[in-house]
């Protein structure tokens, strides 16, 4: 057996990178905003959380620990934020999703969805 | 090695998302790839620490996520309000 084998510090970071492709392909070939969002948030939120457990195994001390347990609940609590509020702006300024189901849109249910004292400018692209 | 496996992995997922971000057909489309390769830069950052055994550029992944996140929400705020601050 490779003596570089580390199966607790390898396997994580394989899982994560191979998330990680699956992430950057599904941006390159959904169809639509919303769906391209759904995959690079959730799925980059898996694939950097096991390279960073992989890091940890790497080096098992704790000055580095600190710094991968940081880096990690902060991307899991911003990569959400950020997706919202893309999805709201593209949604505000007019950007359909691809199946445009008018029932089940609560948001045009609600009538006015442009926040108050702000524009609502037609948005070329 | 495996790392340098996910190296050439993060690497081309790199490559395809820059992709997105030059077609991208609308402004939102461009600013989630650009939040992806932030992201992604993370993580290839701290390939970079586990293969070279570097552990000071963890401190710049943590600044780096950091910007990323505030670039996102100023460029959001910036397609829909037309301003970043009052």
């Amino acid at each position: 057996m490779n003596p570089d084998f580390n199966a607790a510090r390898d396997l994580p970071i394989l899982v994560g990178s191979f998330f990680v492709l699956t992430a950057a392909i599904g941006v390159l070939r959904f169809p639509d905003l919303y769906t391209r969002l759904h995959a690079s948030t959730k799925l980059v939120t898996l694939g950097s959380a096991g390279i960073f457990l992989g890091a940890y195994f790497e080096f098992r001390e704790v000055d580095v620990a600190a710094r991968i347990i940081a880096i990690t609940l902060f991307q899991l609590l911003t990569t959400p934020v950020g997706a919202y509020t893309i999805a709201r702006a593209s949604y505000l300024r007019g950007l359909r999703p691809m199946l445009d189901a008018p029932d089940r849109d609560e948001w045009r249910a609600l009538g006015s969805v442009v926040p108050e004292g702000e524009p609502a400018q037609a948005a070329p692209g | 090695m495996i790392v340098n496996i996910a190296l050439v992995t993060i690497s081309v997922s790199i490559l395809l998302v820059v992709y997105r971000v030059l077609r991208g057909p609308s402004w939102g489309d461009r600013i989630m790839a650009f939040d992806f390769l932030t992201v992604n830069v993370v993580a290839l950052i701290v390939l970079v620490t586990i293969r070279n055994r570097l552990e000071v550029l963890l401190d710049a992944a943590l600044v780096l996520s950091l910007l990323g996140f505030l670039g996102t929400v100023a460029l959001t705020r910036f397609l829909l309000l037309g301003r970043v601050m009052r």
